[in-house]
């Protein structure tokens, strides 16, 4: 498609000069131009995770004092730009940009996620009383035999009360341990009051702390609509499923939808040794395109 | 072929990396004019000044075609270093055979650091959006820091928020009101700073009188708020189990069963003592005990590692604060 540029009758213009038509880059590559900050971006929030809130700051500070100083050197406001200044220059000030959106946003969240009201609460096992908001479908983790499944709900934390009764507010990811079978079931949206005793995080994400449940969840209202659709869809599947044998029927609502609430431990560790979990841990499209 | 070779060196000229090869991509699927596409292709000549609003040029009728261009590139680009030799199938790229030396074009065609640079004008539309994320950062985090709310029975006491940090100790002033009665010059209530111990106390009270030994007492203890501390008098078997017995269970005085063991004044002993309390969570309390400041609440004990929601109802009548 694209015909020579000398043949096209439009006149390459040498000088450079900024024009309406002039976003699109040499045919035969890509369009790189956002690469340099998407990665800077990505790998300084990945880098935050596992570094903290402070350090990310200080390098998207840093980032930014050196995309500013860069452009400053680059426009010639700074001493003459070397070769190598004027070839690579502005890709190093976007990769700096990059710092700067991933470090700055990163050590917003992770400042939220590490603020010490809460992680005090959580080094000293609080038991705490907690108002939360189902973010998530519960998924079982495999117990010790002989003792019941415990169940993982990610939530959002709305406010807490500790044994004392003061009250903490803060927008944090929870992740709840519960035992207690009314935690099954539970759809995303649904807002609910938990008594437990919170605990410290592994870390490496933005879980603000653990909860470990002690009891059922008492329900404060309804989840959103379109959540209770997709909620009753998928308990219509799970019922069609049920006359399957076992191992069937706790397959395909995996497959489709991927609940694999029901999927029995064995066929599990089976995609498991065949690497294949991706099947039954996302989505419908594994059957319409299967 | 000349072609090429012209636009290759004009392309070094102007520090532009790449640039096609006429008819790069022979798959195109939608109608493209090679007039349509042209513009796009000789626009990208120019040095490196790129727009930086390329979603208006989408609108806009000869860019169009070249939008499409772009589209598809990534997949052809991504091909081609696999494809640097002379033998590469035919009709993936069509001109594929026109191009000699097969390792050099795949050189020239790799993305050199020209498609990775936003230009001036790129980077100044970068840094807009870096502003707007620094800000929007900054409010988000600003927003959604934790915001701790008074307890409603405290009379009038609203917990000190400085910026998100709640106070870990829940006295409203950092101030510790203790009695301290007995052999003292002045007895009755001494104010304290937090975590004062207990020969502060008998210190504000004017000192003991002479000839009292307050080594007994144990000095070193951290008290507590609203304790009552007796000084060289040796309180009645039948009061030493009661909460307010300050340092006299140090005396020797076991608690007397079914009266309440005092958290914040217990000892190892007493601890001990209690149904389902062995040494090991006697320690623990004790110091947790320390660590806090004392015990605020009965409820504070489950806190405490080791005791369950089970064993807090067996103590929680047992104990008091």
């Amino acid at each position: 498609m694209s015909a020579t540029p000398d043949g096209s009758g439009t006149p390459i213009d040498p000088g450079g000069g900024p024009g309406p038509a002039q976003t699109i880059v040499a045919g035969g590559v890509p369009d790189l131009r956002l690469a340099g900050l998407a990665v800077a971006t990505w790998l300084t929030a990945l880098a935050g995770l596992h570094l903290g809130a402070a350090t990310v700051l200080i390098a998207a500070v840093l980032a930014a004092v050196f995309s500013a100083v860069g452009a400053l050197h680059l426009v010639g406001l700074l001493g003459r730009p070397g070769r190598w200044a004027r070839r690579h220059g502005w890709i190093a000030v976007a990769v700096a940009l990059g710092v700067v959106c991933g470090g700055t946003v990163g050590a917003a969240r992770l400042a939220v996620r590490d603020a010490d009201a809460l992680r005090s609460l959580a080094e000293q096992r609080a038991s705490i009383t907690a108002e939360l908001v189902v973010r998530d479908d519960p998924r079982p983790i495999r117990g010790n035999p002989g003792r019941p499944a415990t169940l993982l709900v990610t939530t959002e934390l709305v406010t807490l009360t500790e044994s004392d009764g003061r009250r903490l507010g803060a927008p944090v990811q929870v992740l709840v341990l519960a035992a207690h079978p009314a935690w099954r079931g539970l759809l995303p949206g649904q807002r609910l009051t938990a008594e437990g005793r919170l605990g410290v995080p592994r870390g490496g994400d933005l879980t603000a702390a653990v909860l470990s449940a002690s009891g059922p969840p008492v329900r404060r209202g309804a989840p959103s609509w379109a959540q209770r659709a997709a909620g009753s869809l998928r308990a219509g599947l799970q019922r069609a499923c049920a006359p399957l044998p076992d191992a069937r029927g706790g397959l395909l609502p995996g497959l489709v939808v991927g609940d694999t609430s029901r999927l029995l431990p064995t066929v599990e560790e089976d995609f498991r040794a065949t690497g294949m979990t991706h099947l039954n841990a996302v989505s419908g499209a594994n059957v319409p395109w299967g | 072929m000349s072609h090429d070779d012209e636009t290759v060196v004009r392309r070094r000229l102007l520090r532009l990396t790449a640039q096609p090869p006429p008819g790069s991509v022979s798959a195109e699927p939608l109608p493209a004019s090679p007039a349509a596409a042209t513009p796009g292709a000789s626009a990208a000549l120019v040095s490196g000044e790129l727009s930086a609003e390329p979603v208006a040029d989408v609108g806009a009728d000869p860019p169009a075609g070249s939008h499409v261009d772009r589209l598809l590139r990534p997949a052809s680009a991504d091909r081609r270093p696999l494809e640097s030799g002379p033998t590469s199938p035919a009709g993936v790229v069509a001109d594929e055979p026109s191009v000699p030396g097969g390792s050099e074009s795949a050189a020239r065609r790799l993305p050199g650091p020209g498609a990775f640079d936003p230009g001036r004008r790129g980077v100044r539309a970068l840094a807009a959006v870096a502003v707007l994320v620094v800000v929007a950062a900054g409010f988000w985090a600003w927003r959604s820091r934790p915001q701790a709310e008074p307890v409603p029975p405290v009379a009038g006491a609203t917990v000190p928020v400085t910026d998100g940090v709640v106070e870990p100790v829940a006295s409203p002033s950092a101030e510790l009101v203790v009695a301290v009665a007995g052999k003292v010059r002045r007895p009755g209530l001494v104010r304290l700073p937090v975590g004062a111990r207990l020969a502060d106390a008998v210190q504000a009270a004017g000192g003991a009188l002479p000839g009292v030994d307050v080594a007994l007492l144990n000095p070193a203890r951290k008290v507590a708020d609203g304790e009552l501390i007796v000084v060289g008098v040796t309180p009645p078997p039948a009061a030493a189990g009661q909460p307010v017995a300050g340092g006299a269970p140090a005396a020797g005085a076991a608690p007397v069963a079914g009266a309440p063991v005092n958290l914040n004044t217990a000892t190892l002993a007493d601890l001990d003592a209690l149904p389902g309390v062995g040494p090991v969570l006697a320690q623990r309390i004790l110091a947790h005990r320390e660590q806090h400041g004392g015990f605020k609440s009965v409820g504070e004990l489950r806190q405490v590692d080791g005791i369950g929601d089970a064993r807090y109802e067996q103590l929680k009548e047992l104990v008091t604060v």
